[in-house]
């Protein structure tokens, strides 16, 4: 199949709370396709997280809700298809690993039981054979002695080896898409290289498809072929990673590349963006950005921007982009 | 050569927690810092980088006098903090101040803004005329970035950075000469961290302060630092300049540990090769024989299991504790695309 693995058109969600309303997620669209890596990257409270739950539907509905927008896995509405069909979909063909592994994974499990249980439940195979195979996953996510260990609890591995076992119960079924919330957020640097370069290993053996949530611009290059930017609840801009590092064009894109410090360039000061980041309850008049936009135009404030679409595949929501 | 002393120095600092939570039902023993030298002089920022648990915290703790060592001493100024009166002591909280990670549970939440900001001139009795303290007041919010709007609230209404700031302010408000800051950037977003590393780093020249700066990020850390010591488990395993560490690392370690550090530039991260340590941390409750890092490490010996290595100097002013320094110009792959 050529087409995307993934689409995602127009995502809007918004929580419904009694005096007001929290635009989360305010307009997101993308394409994914197979054995490519689609990062999400913006700061705390952008809406990273609820958009990657509305893919799933995984969110607490109400307060929240999904107020336009379409989730195509190849070619079907995940939003609109029946419960019995989506949970199918849920764990079998799209997996979701999270920041934490500890709150995900069952304390009184052992990490060998949950790994066999979910290949049970999606391959229908035996018991032996699931616990067989769930030994072999452990041992192919590179954690040693795989017999001993699956029958350890959570609280007995450290927290790179919680990562690894959730990326094990997330492949057991060869997921088409994986979708992973700042999974090596909480790790040391020396532990997030190794589940990195294992994520990009068994991409490459599964053709799988990634869409990757993370704050840290580093894993942004490191991890990406493609790149949303979200501010506020929007994707302000959407480009390749290597047009976007190299010519970023919405301003918030250009400050957030110039905030991180790198290890390789000693810069005298760093540009840093001023203000604060955005309340989401109120609404915007115009672009959410342009309070702290050092380049913003007089319409900003009031007028908000449409998606521009650019060449080479590229988006911005800015104004300056209007021709 | 400069005879001035350094505002800090550590010698062979030990602080060792035992812990009744053994497998084996005996007492077990964390050492958390175990035989930390180093020294940081006036207006230096030198930094304390390692991974998590390798004792940064604990080691910022001794120098504060926060945590009593189980053993070796701390030199305030020349002066060893553990034969200090209590008065002396006192003075010296005025000179050495802190500023945590965490913002949020660090501030008193019943006080406002001013109350936090110029508690301590209350405590050290210091300030009393209005005038003077208005005139105090005004310069250290103009100097922290925080606006004057801002005084009667309290810190649970600011946003992390704004948080941060309030506790620099409260950090700077007895004109301290040293600063231990422990991950003071780590829970905010970028482009707020940014903010606040810019603001740390004109504090520094304008009040001629020395950092003492705990920290997990490398790119923190060359940005604002001039000197580095790496900690694994306990110890310091390197210390040099920020340039020398950067450019050309002594300890496995080290090497390993830059080069996990992703890179904010695609191209970069396509065309460099990377060292991948194998394994965890291993526990501080039971660290390897010899050279701690011998089970990770990819260029070890037989000899590492055994030998405990001593730092040596491999260039002037970078001492590394690993005996296969010498043997490093035959390490083959060099794992950093040098730019
Ligand atoms: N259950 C909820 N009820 C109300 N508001 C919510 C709920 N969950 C999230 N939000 C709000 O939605 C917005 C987006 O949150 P989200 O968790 O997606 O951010 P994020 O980009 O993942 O941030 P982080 O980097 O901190 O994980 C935030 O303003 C948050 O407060
Ligand atoms: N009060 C204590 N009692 C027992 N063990 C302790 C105590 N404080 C710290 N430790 C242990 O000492 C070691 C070093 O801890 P420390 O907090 O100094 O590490 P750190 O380098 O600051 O880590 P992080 O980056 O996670 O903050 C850890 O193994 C920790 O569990
Ligand atoms: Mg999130
Ligand atoms: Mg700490």
């Amino acid at each position: 199949m050529r087409g995307p693995v993934l689409a995602v058109r127009g995502l809007r969600t918004h929580f419904m709370m009694p005096e007001r309303t929290v635009k989360a997620v305010d307009g997101i669209t993308y394409e994914l396709y197979p054995g490519k890596t689609l990062a999400v990257v913006g700061e705390s409270g952008s809406g990273k997280s609820v958009h990657a739950l509305s893919i799933l539907k995984l969110l607490p509905m109400p307060p929240a809700e999904i107020v336009s927008g379409q989730v195509l896995f190849r070619g079907e509405d995940l939003l609109t298809m029946p419960a019995e069909r989506l949970r199918q979909v849920r764990g079998d063909r799209i997996a979701m690993i999270f920041q934490e592994p500890m709150t995900s994974l069952n304390p009184v499990l052992t990490i060998g039981e949950q790994i066999a249980e979910t290949v049970v439940l999606h391959q229908k195979k035996s018991k032996a054979n699931a616990w067989e195979k769930a030994v072999g996953l452990l041992a192919k996510v590179g954690i040693p002695h795989p017999e001993e260990r699956a029958r350890d609890y959570p609280h007995q591995f450290s927290g790179g080896m919680r990562q690894r076992a959730m990326i094990a119960i997330a492949l057991s079924c060869e997921p088409d898409v994986l979708i992973a919330d700042e999974p090596t957020t909480a790790l040391d640097v020396t532990i997030q290289a190794q589940i990195l370069e294992l994520m990009k290993e068994l991409q490459r053996e599964y053709r799988m498809a990634i869409v990757l949530i993370t704050h840290n611009i580093g894993v942004v290059a490191e991890m990406a072929d493609d790149v949303v930017v979200m501010y506020a609840g929007r994707a302000v801009e959407q480009a390749p990673v290597d047009a976007l590092f190299k010519d970023p064009k919405h301003p918030y894109t250009k400050g957030l590349l110039e905030s991180v410090p790198s290890i390789y360039k000693r810069k005298e000061r760093l540009e840093a963006i001023k203000g604060q980041p955005p309340d989401l309850t109120g609404g915007f008049a115009g672009c959410p950005f342009a309070p702290r936009c050092a380049v913003a135009l007089e319409r900003c404030a009031g007028d908000d921007p449409p998606q521009f679409h650019l060449e080479g595949g590229r988006m911005s929501n800015c104004w300056r982009e209007e021709r | 050569m400069s005879a001035s002393p350094p505002i800090l120095e550590v010698r062979n600092l030990k602080k060792h927690f035992s812990s009744r939570k053994s497998m084996f039902g005996g007492e077990a023993t964390v050492k958390a810092v175990d035989g930390v030298s180093l020294s940081v002089m006036p207006r230096e920022s030198v930094a304390v980088v390692g991974e998590s648990g390798c004792g940064k915290t604990t080691l910022g703790k001794l120098v504060l006098a926060l945590e009593k060592p189980t053993e070796g001493q701390v030199f305030f100024d020349g002066r060893d903090m553990a034969g200090m009166t209590a008065g002396a002591v006192r003075k010296l909280r005025t000179d050495m101040q802190v500023i945590f990670q965490d913002p949020y549970s660090s501030l008193d939440p019943r006080m406002s803004v001013e109350a936090v900001i110029t508690e301590p001139w209350i405590i050290h009795g210091m300030h009393k005329d209005p005038a003077t303290r208005a005139r105090k007041l005004a310069k250290l919010l103009d100097d922290c970035g925080i606006a004057k709007t801002h005084l009667a609230r309290r810190p649970h209404e600011f946003s992390g950075g704004q948080r941060q700031r309030v506790g620099i302010a409260r950090a700077l408000a007895l004109d301290p000469r040293l600063v231990v800051a422990d991950e003071p950037v780590s829970a905010l977003d970028v482009s707020i961290q940014a903010q606040i590393l810019n603001l740390l780093k004109d504090l520094q020249k304008e009040r001629a302060l020395a950092y003492l700066f705990i920290s997990h990020d490398f790119s923190v850390v060359r940005h604002l630092c001039a000197r580095v010591a790496v900690m694994y488990l306990g110890r310091i395993v390197e210390t040099a300049d920020c340039e020398s560490l950067f450019n050309d690392p002594q300890h496995p370690y080290t090497e390993a540990l830059l080069s996990a550090v992703p890179v904010p530039d695609p191209s970069v991260e396509k065309r460099r090769k990377r060292i991948l340590l194998c394994g965890d941390v291993p526990s501080p409750l039971k660290p390897p024989s010899g050279c701690r890092f011998h089970p990770r490490c990819r260029y070890m010996k037989e000899s590492c299991r055994l030998d405990d290595p001593a730092p040596t100097q491999a260039r002037p002013g970078h001492f590394a504790a690993c005996p296969i320094l010498p043997f490093k110009e035959k390490r083959s792959d060099a794992a950093l695309v040098a730019l």
